[in-house]
């Protein structure tokens, strides 16, 4: 009882956060109303006794991923001031997208027999078994996805290279 | 689930003690605003230009590097909590050659970096 | 948490209560009693800092409050905090000047959950304990950058962007620097990992030659990580002002204030934990009869007053210096000790 108030409050941060990043006009304020939903997302995950991917959602995408957005807002000019609208409104075709995705998602919901508990089994560690199936089951997705963090690397390298001439504010 | 619940009973109270203390101090401490003492303090002279610096390019490059590391560090905690199983099982050195590929592309993303000068910040 | 559950069902006037409540109870008294440590201790530690810069710059430090060396100077201090005006500069973006200092505080304070005091001195024994802590310091980056942002301060805009960057770039040497211990001990809990250092004082994770190479990084990261000198960049009194909490005073302040004093504990606390031993003395006879709590604590304070000690004495380093060395030194250095443990455990096993 107590835990679906607290999952409901949760999934209410979560959702009214959401919101906010959509809505705002201010694109930090956008930022920062990520982190209240990620946060949130990351409450799901411990409700869903997935307690090494709660932490990695908060390190990754709160520490990592939040910060590399707001540093790039914070690298461009007149933030507050910018406009966020798009010169092409077309409202229909918009709704349209909208309504259908909706009936989709809904139907998808309704469709699937969710693995639903009465109750929640206590949190088994998950980062012991996440290493085995790492290097068992999932070694080629593994290793591939070091592949792909090194491509990253080297697009990051491209980066700084192009970057070099330019005269900035050295901080 | 039990595990998490004083994490949750913590942060209520940090929450809960903070706002309340902040209540208190408008409460209780005075309000004299003029407009002298609400800009900016920028070392006591009137300030300059406007806020919306434009930041050196190097802040974005650290933070794209700390996510992809940060990103290979998610990988290699699962695996270092399982490698003493592994020794356990006998299978030590197979799983360490595997992680070998994995951390040696890593060395090769990070030396690549370093030839480029992308760790640079002059 | 469980000696509090412990104490309350031995208590005449908790007799009968149903387990729900008693062990909401529990949480609730170790939930105060860790809010009341970090206050207590950020000040007692703030009155140390004030002392120890007095003794090494030949000076008194604080004297009056309190008649015994000014030992009452913290509290002072607090009250005036709370008595003194709340100031909100002009254009400051209000959502986030009031959620920054929240943040640091909050993201500070739900690291003392997972601290193992002692074997039965723990809020949460989590399986990703330390990976939590961790997590924990993003809260405090974004804090961090919410209070420069929301300041509508060039200078706070500086120290938050320096800070975020350090902060998050030393977090890698410093996860780095504890996989080896991890890869020992084959868990992530603060506990299991401080249990795994009992007995003899050599069966400390320090005098491992390898673990020691991730003590030393860990130590030095771990200074930049609570932004403390050498690696106070995001402050640095002499040319930001104050950096990102310059425009904060009363009350906020005191929370960036508490943060920081509180987080100097924490990596204190982690690092006792995973290298020095816990809650153990070192010598099994003694372990039997002190308390565990004392020992911890005691060590751990011992790791703060190097912090403040190296304070007072070293310079302040440069931005590309510090980034030189977490990026060309420290990573390197972590990468090939990780490396270097895992080739000896699979061959040796």
């Amino acid at each position: 009882m107590i835990s679906t108030v607290i999952w409901c409050l949760f999934a209410g941060m979560t959702v009214m956060a959401a919101l906010a990043v959509a809505t705002s006009k201010n694109v930090v304020h956008c930022g920062f109303g990520l982190l209240f939903s990620l946060l949130g997302v990351c409450a799901m995950y411990v409700f869903l006794g997935a307690d090494f991917l709660a932490a990695t959602q908060v390190i990754v995408y709160v520490g990592g991923i939040l910060v590399l957005i707001l540093f790039g807002v914070m690298m461009t000019h007149r933030i507050t001031a910018t406009d966020l609208k798009s010169e092409l409104v077309q409202p229909v075709a918009a709704l349209i997208a909208a309504v259908a995705i909706l009936v989709l998602s809904v139907g998808m919901i309704l469709e699937q027999v969710w693995p639903a508990k009465e109750h929640l089994d206590p949190i088994t560690p998950t980062t012991h078994a996440f290493g085995v199936s790492f290097l068992t089951d999932y070694l080629f997705p593994f290793e591939f996805a070091s592949v792909l963090l090194l491509v990253a690397l080297i697009g990051a390298a491209m980066f700084t290279r192009d970057s070099a001439g330019e005269d900035s504010d050295h901080v | 689930m039990n595990a998490y619940v004083p994490i949750l009973v913590v942060m209520t109270i940090a929450v809960v003690f903070s706002l309340l203390f902040l209540v208190l101090s408008k409460l209780l401490g005075p309000s004299r605003p003029d407009p002298e003492k609400l800009t900016a303090y920028e070392c006591g002279v009137p300030t300059r230009g406007s806020t919306n610096l434009r930041f050196y390019v190097r802040f974005y490059v650290v933070a794209l590097l700390f996510l992809l590391f940060d990103l290979e560090a998610a990988f290699l905690i699962p695996w270092a909590v399982s490698f003493r199983s592994f020794v356990a099982d006998g299978v030590g050195y197979s799983m360490f050659a595997a992680m070998t590929v994995f951390f040696g592309l890593l060395v090769v993303g990070l030396v690549y970096e370093w030839r480029k000068g992308a760790l640079e910040w002059e | 948490m469980e000696a509090f559950q412990q104490m309350l069902s031995q208590a005449g006037w908790a007799q009968g209560m149903q387990p729900w409540a008693l062990s909401g109870l529990a949480m609730l008294f170790a939930g105060g009693t860790i809010l009341g440590g970090v206050a207590v201790g950020a000040m007692f530690f703030i009155w140390t800092e004030r002392k120890v810069a007095g003794y090494i710059q030949s000076r008194y430090g604080p004297m009056y409050v309190g008649h015994f060396h000014g030992v009452l100077q913290s509290i002072a201090d607090g009250v005036k905090l709370l008595l003194k005006e709340d100031i909100w500069p002009t254009d400051a973006d209000k959502f986030l000047f009031r959620i920054a200092p929240l943040l640091v505080f909050t993201g500070a304070f739900l690291s003392f959950v997972v601290l193992p005091f002692g074997p039965d001195f723990v809020g949460a024994s989590l399986d990703i304990g330390l990976f939590y802590a961790f997590a924990t310091s993003s809260l405090v980056v974004m804090g961090v950058i919410a209070a420069g942002w929301g300041s509508n301060n060039k200078w706070s805009l500086y120290g938050a962007m320096r800070g975020a960057a350090q902060v998050i770039s030393y977090e890698i040497p410093l996860g780095l620097a504890v996989l080896p211990v991890v890869m020992s001990v084959g868990s992530l809990n603060l506990g299991t990992l401080a249990e795994a250092q009992r007995g003899w004082l050599w069966s400390w994770h320090l005098f491992n030659p390898i673990f020691f190479v991730s003590f030393v990084i860990y130590l030095i990261s771990s200074l930049a990580e609570v932004n403390r000198v050498p690696f106070d960049l995001p402050e640095t009194e002499s040319e930001l002002v104050s950096g990102y909490h310059t425009e904060y005073t009363g009350m906020k302040f005191a929370f960036f204030f508490l943060g920081e004093y509180a987080d100097m504990f924490v990596v204190s606390a982690i690092a006792v934990s995973v290298f020095l031993g816990g809650w153990y003395t070192g010598i099994p006879a003694v372990d039997a009869f002190v308390p565990a709590p004392l020992v911890f604590i005691l060590k751990s304070v011992f790791l703060v007053f190097v912090q403040i000690w190296l304070r007072w004495t070293l310079p302040r380093l440069r931005v590309d210096q510090l980034m030189y060395v977490c990026w060309k030194v420290f990573i390197p250095l972590s990468l090939a000790n990780l490396f270097i443990y895992g080739l000896i455990r699979s061959m040796v096993g």
